[in-house]
């Protein structure tokens, strides 16, 4: 089986050997792109400190600082603003608590670092990240007046799931 | 004239026999395909969603609210919150809660549908409010979260 007849058969082989090897690659292609899509969301890697938080305004406002700290992912203004704040207060002696939200529920006065506004990506508007080392000074209305030395509960519960609470003395 | 006969029966033999091992390695390889990437999907619905319960409390004598934050890569949609299995009760002994149960039972509102489009899309907060058939009482309750897709959290709250 030499000339021709041999070379024929020698290039069908190499036909199915070059098939052979595309499906092998569009195969691989595909499943890399599939494990990609089972990558399992990635948790937060926030670490946020409540540092400090007092009844303002006569019982109507909450003002909290919270630091984000080293060794924390950069948070845009964006996931800032899906973030919850749940407060639990005493109101006329009843006990309240809820879900504040972003804009009308808490809103950012200033982002400071060490008392000096902050010098990085700067919270402005609708833009800007909150930066590791950096803290922000947040207002929290309250629908009812909280009453005045009576002990509440501050937690901040971030878009990714980060859950940080304090409960503060009055 | 016979040895090009038989190089020509040979030759034929050949085509043959290549043509049938592509055409069976391409179609085993493409069902294999097909049967993988239906794992995959499947596979990956699960693996993209994420909740956390991020706070629980007792609001009221017999009830207890919850919130739920979407910390996936998927939304769900109102009909898929539906079909979630909520658990309650003191710690080490909660009950299956069902969805607008009489006597107990669970019920929802998307607490920051920030895109106004009904699903409960990542980042967003679903609040549960949850009404037992019993007072609650001192002690330790949990609350368990299980999605259509078999993803839970819990949360555990002392009153």
């Amino acid at each position: 089986m030499s000339g021709f007849g041999g070379a024929f058969a020698a290039a069908m082989v190499g036909v199915v050997f070059v098939v052979a090897m595309s499906s092998m690659a569009s195969m691989t292609v595909s499943y890399m792109g599939l494990y990609q899509k089972l990558e399992a969301p990635t948790p937060d890697r926030v670490s946020i400190s409540i540092d400090g938080g007092r009844i303002a305004s006569g019982g109507t406002e909450l003002l909290v600082n919270m630091t984000l700290l080293a060794g924390s992912d950069p948070m845009s203004l964006r996931d800032l603003a899906r973030s919850d704040a749940f407060i639990v207060y005493s109101s006329g002696g009843d006990r309240v608590f809820e879900r504040v939200g972003y804009g009308e529920g808490w809103r950012i006065l200033a982002v400071t670092v060490g008392g000096q506004p902050e010098l990085v990506s700067p919270i402005r508007g609708s833009s800007g990240m909150w930066d590791p080392g950096e803290t922000i000074e947040m207002s929290v209305s309250p629908s009812m007046p909280v009453d005045a030395g009576s002990p509440w509960l501050f937690k901040f519960a971030t878009a990714g799931g980060g859950v940080f609470s304090m409960t503060f003395g009055g | 004239m016979s040895s090009v006969l038989t190089e020509g029966i040979l030759t034929i033999a050949v085509v043959i026999a290549a043509s049938t091992v592509a055409a069976v390695f391409v179609q085993s390889s493409y069902q294999l395909n097909q049967a993988q990437s239906s794992y995959f999907a499947m596979a990956s619905d699960s693996a993209s969603t994420a909740v956390r319960v991020v706070f629980a409390i007792n609001s009221s004598e017999r009830g207890i609210t919850a919130w739920v934050k979407n910390t996936g890569r998927s939304y769900f949609s109102e009909g898929q919150i539906r079909q979630f299995d909520v658990f309650a009760g003191p710690a080490g002994a909660p009950k299956y809660i069902p969805y607008n149960g009489t006597f107990s039972g669970w019920s929802f509102s998307i607490a920051s549908d920030y895109d106004s489009d009904g699903n409960l899309d990542p980042g967003e907060t679903l609040q549960i409010s949850i009404w037992l058939d019993y007072s609650v009482s001192a002690g330790d309750y949990v609350v368990k979260v299980v999605t259509h897709n078999g993803i839970s959290d819990t949360y555990q709250l002392s009153l």
